[in-house]
C-alpha cells in the first residue's frame, strides 16, 4: 500500500459541514443529535417516572392509550417513560465503553504498529487470539464471573471491543510513520512519544472516528443483548434489553412491551450507522462513489 | 496449494492453545470457591475438603492448567456440577444442534445477501435499489434477539403456521422418517431465519459494493463490446469475480454469528451450545462453560481455516502465490 490520500490535519476546516452536506451523514448526524438530547432531557421529555407502578391492579398490562402513549408493563409502568429513559442508559454504557476501547486499541495498535518487529507479533497474535472469540460469549463469561453493574458492564464492553480499533490503527501507523514529516520529526530529535501522539495519531484521527461511530452501533446491540440475557442492567432499572426481556412472557397479549424497546434500538442503531457512513464518505473519498 | 494449507494449519495450533490458555485465566480469576454454591455449609470441613480434592480445586494453579490443557487434548473435559454428567456428552448433544443452526443460517446469509447485493448493483440507483439498501439497513440495525421474538409473535403466535421453539415436536419420535424431517425443517425456520437476515443484509451491502467495482472494470466493458448477452456477462464474468471478496466474509462473520445464536437459540429454547453456556452461566457450572467457550474458538478457527480453503480454491491468484512463497 502507497501513500493514503488522507493524510489531512485533526480538526479539517469544514469537515463539519461535508458530514452535513452528504445524504446519509446529514440523517445520522440529525438522528443521533435527537437521541442525545433525549437521553439529557429524559425528566422533562417522559410523560411518567420510569419506575413508577400507577395502580398495579387496573394499570397492568395497559395497551397504548392517550395516557400511556406505547402501553404499560406487567408492573404498571409506563413504557414510553421506560424507553426514553433507556437511551440514557443504553447511550451513557455504550459511550463510556466505546471511549475505553477506542482508547486502548489505538495505544496498542500505535505501539504495534510503531515499533514493529516482535512486540509487533507478540500484540497481534494476542489480538488473533481474542477475536476468535464470539463477542458475546467472552461478556457472557466476563459478566459472569464478577457482580453485574453498570460500571462492570462499561469495562466489559470496553475491554471486549477494542480489538478492531487496535488493527485499523496499526495499519494506519504502518503507512504513516514511512511519510517524510516522521522522518523530519526524527531529525529534528524528537522522541518516540511526541512523534507518535503529535505527529503520527493526529493524522489517523479520521478512520479512528469513523470506528468509534460505528463502535457505538455495535456495542448498543452488544449491551442490549446482555441486558437481555440478565447479565446486564439489572432491573429495576430500565433497559431496552431487559424491557424486551420482561415483554417475552406475554408477546401476543401484550405486544408493545417487548416491541417498542426493540424499535429504539433498531432506530438508535441504524442512526449510529447512517452517521458512521457519512463520516467515511468524508474521511475516505475513495468510498464514495458507493 | 498443500503446503500453504499446512502453514495454516500449523499456525492454527497456537491458536488453539492459545484461547484455551485465556478461558482458563478468566475463568480462575473469578473470586470467591465454585463450590460455594454446591455444598451445604453444615457439611463436614472434611468432606467438604473431600469434594474439592475430587474436582481437583485443592492443587495448586499450574497443576490446575496442565490438567485443563490435558482435558482439552483427550476431548474429556470433567463433569458437570450441575447435571452430574460429562461436560463431554452435555457437549457432543448440544454441537449437532449448533452447527445445524449456524449452517442453515449462514446458507441464508450468502444466498440471500449475494442475491440481493447483486441485484441491487444492477440496477443501482433505481427505486429496486433504494428500497434494498433501506431494508437491509433495518436488517443489520436489528438485534437478533428482538427480530426472533418479532418473528416469533408473527410466524407462531397471530399466524400459529411455525413452532416457536425446541428443535423438534414432541411427538418427534413416533412420526414418519420423512414426517421427522418435516418436523426438524418446520423447527429450523424461524431460528435460522432470525440469526441470518441481519448476516444476510451485511453481506448484501458488502455484495452490492464489490459487484459495483467489478462491473467498472474494463473486462465487462469488452465482454460487452463483443456483443456477449448481458446475462451471461453479469453471470459468468462479473459475479464470479464478486463473490471472491465475499468468500472472506465467510470467516470474519463466524464470531458475530455464533454470538447472535447465544441470543437466538435462547429465545427458542433450541437445544445447542449457546442454551448450554447461559444456562451453565447463571448456575456457575465452570466447567461446563470453559469447556463450552473454547469450542466456540475452536469453531471460530476452524471456520476461518475452511473460508481459507475455500478462498483458495476459488481464486487461483492465492494458489501462484502461496507456491512461489
Amino acid at each position: 500500500m502507497a501513500t493514503r490520500a488522507y493524510a489531512m490535519p485533526a480538526g479539517h476546516p469544514g469537515a463539519f459541514r461535508r458530514i452535513a452536506g452528504s445524504g446519509t451523514g446529514r440523517v445520522g448526524l440529525v438522528l443521533v443529535g435527537i437521541l442525545c438530547v433525549i437521553a439529557l432531557l429524559n425528566p422533562v421529555l417522559a410523560p411518567h417516572d420510569p419506575n413508577e407502578q400507577i395502580d398495579i391492579v387496573t394499570n397492568r398490562y395497559s395497551a397504548p392509550t392517550s395516557n400511556h402513549l406505547l402501553g404499560t408493563d406487567k408492573f404498571g409502568r409506563d413504557v414510553l417513560s421506560r424507553v426514553l429513559y433507556g437511551a440514557r442508559i443504553s447511550l451513557g454504557i455504550s459511550l463510556a465503553s466505546v471511549a475505553l476501547a477506542i482508547g486502548l486499541g489505538t495505544l496498542v495498535g500505535a505501539i504495534a504498529g510503531y515499533f514493529g518487529g516482535r512486540l509487533d507479533a507478540v500484540l497481534m497474535r494476542g489480538v488473533d487470539l481474542l477475536m476468535a472469540f464470539p463477542r458475546l460469549v467472552l461478556l457472557l463469561v466476563l459478566a459472569a464471573v464478577f457482580r453485574p453493574s453498570i460500571w462492570l458492564l462499561v469495562v466489559v464492553l470496553g475491554l471486549t471491543g477494542w480489538m478492531g480499533v487496535s488493527r485499523l490503527v496499526r495499519g494506519q501507523v504502518l503507512t504513516l510513520r514511512e511519510q517524510t514529516f516522521v522522518e523530519a520529526g526524527r531529525a529534528l530529535g524528537f522522541g518516540h512519544g511526541r512523534i507518535l501522539f503529535y505527529h503520527i495519531l493526529p493524522n489517523a484521527v479520521g478512520p479512528i472516528i469513523v470506528a468509534a461511530t460505528l463502535a457505538m452501533a455495535d456495542t448498543i446491540l452488544m449491551e442490549a443483548g446482555l441486558s437481555f440475557l440478565g447479565l446486564g442492567v439489572q432491573p429495576p432499572t430500565a433497559s431496552w434489553g431487559n424491557m424486551i426481556a420482561g415483554g417475552r412472557d406475554m408477546l401476543l397479549d401484550a405486544w408493545w412491551i417487548a416491541t417498542f424497546p426493540g424499535l429504539a434500538v433498531v432506530i438508535t442503531v441504524i442512526s449510529f450507522n447512517l452517521l458512521g457512513e457519512g463520516l467515511r464518505d468524508v474521511f475516505d473519498p475513495r468510498s464514495r462513489s458507493r | 496449494m498443500a503446503s500453504y494449507l499446512l502453514r495454516r494449519i500449523l499456525l492454527a495450533i497456537p491458536l488453539l492453545l492459545g484461547i484455551s490458555t485465556i478461558v482458563f485465566v478468566i475463568l480462575h480469576l473469578a473470586p470467591g470457591d465454585p463450590t460455594a454454591l454446591y455444598i451445604n455449609p453444615d457439611v463436614d470441613v472434611e468432606i467438604q475438603d473431600s469434594i474439592r480434592h475430587n474436582l481437583g480445586l485443592d492443587q495448586p494453579l499450574h497443576l490446575q492448567y496442565v490438567r485443563w490443557l490435558g482435558s482439552f487434548l483427550t476431548g474429556r473435559f470433567g463433569h458437570s456440577l450441575t447435571q452430574h454428567r460429562p461436560v463431554a456428552d452435555i457437549l457432543a448433544s448440544a454441537l449437532p444442534n449448533t452447527v445445524v443452526l449456524s449452517l442453515a443460517s449462514l446458507v441464508i446469509m450468502f444466498v440471500a445477501g449475494v442475491a440481493v447485493g447483486t441485484v441491487s448493483a444492477i440496477r443501482r440507483g433505481t427505486f429496486t435499489d433504494h428500497t434494498t439498501t433501506l431494508v437491509s439497513l433495518f436488517f443489520y440495525s436489528v438485534p437478533t434477539f428482538w427480530l426472533a421474538l418479532m418473528l416469533i409473535l408473527l410466524f407462531s403466535e397471530l399466524l400459529p403456521i411455525l413452532p416457536a421453539a425446541q428443535a423438534v415436536s414432541v411427538d418427534h419420535a413416533s412420526l414418519s422418517l420423512w414426517g421427522r424431517i418435516v418436523d426438524r425443517f418446520r423447527h429450523l425456520i424461524l431460528p435460522s431465519l432470525a440469526l441470518g437476515l441481519g448476516g444476510a443484509a451485511g453481506i448484501a451491502r458488502f455484495a452490492r459494493g464489490s459487484m459495483l467495482d467489478v462491473l467498472g472494470q474494463d473486462y465487462i466493458r469488452t465482454a460487452r463490446a463483443k456483443g456477449l448477452p448481458e446475462r451471461s456477462v453479469i453471470w459468468k464474468h462479473a459475479l464470479r469475480n464478486a463473490l471472491i471478496p465475499v468468500i472472506t466474509l465467510l470467516g470474519l462473520y463466524l464470531p458475530f454469528l455464533f454470538s447472535g445464536a447465544v441470543l437466538v437459540e435462547t429465545v427458542f429454547s433450541w437445544p445447542g451450545m449457546g442454551r448450554v453456556i447461559v444456562t451453565a452461566i447463571l448456575q456457575r457450572d465452570y466447567p461446563v462453560v470453559m469447556a463450552n467457550t473454547f469450542l466456540f474458538g475452536v469453531m471460530v478457527i476452524l471456520g476461518n481455516l475452511l473460508a481459507d480453503v475455500l478462498y483458495c480454491l476459488v481464486d487461483p491468484r492465492i494458489r501462484y502465490a502461496a507456491r512461489r512463497a
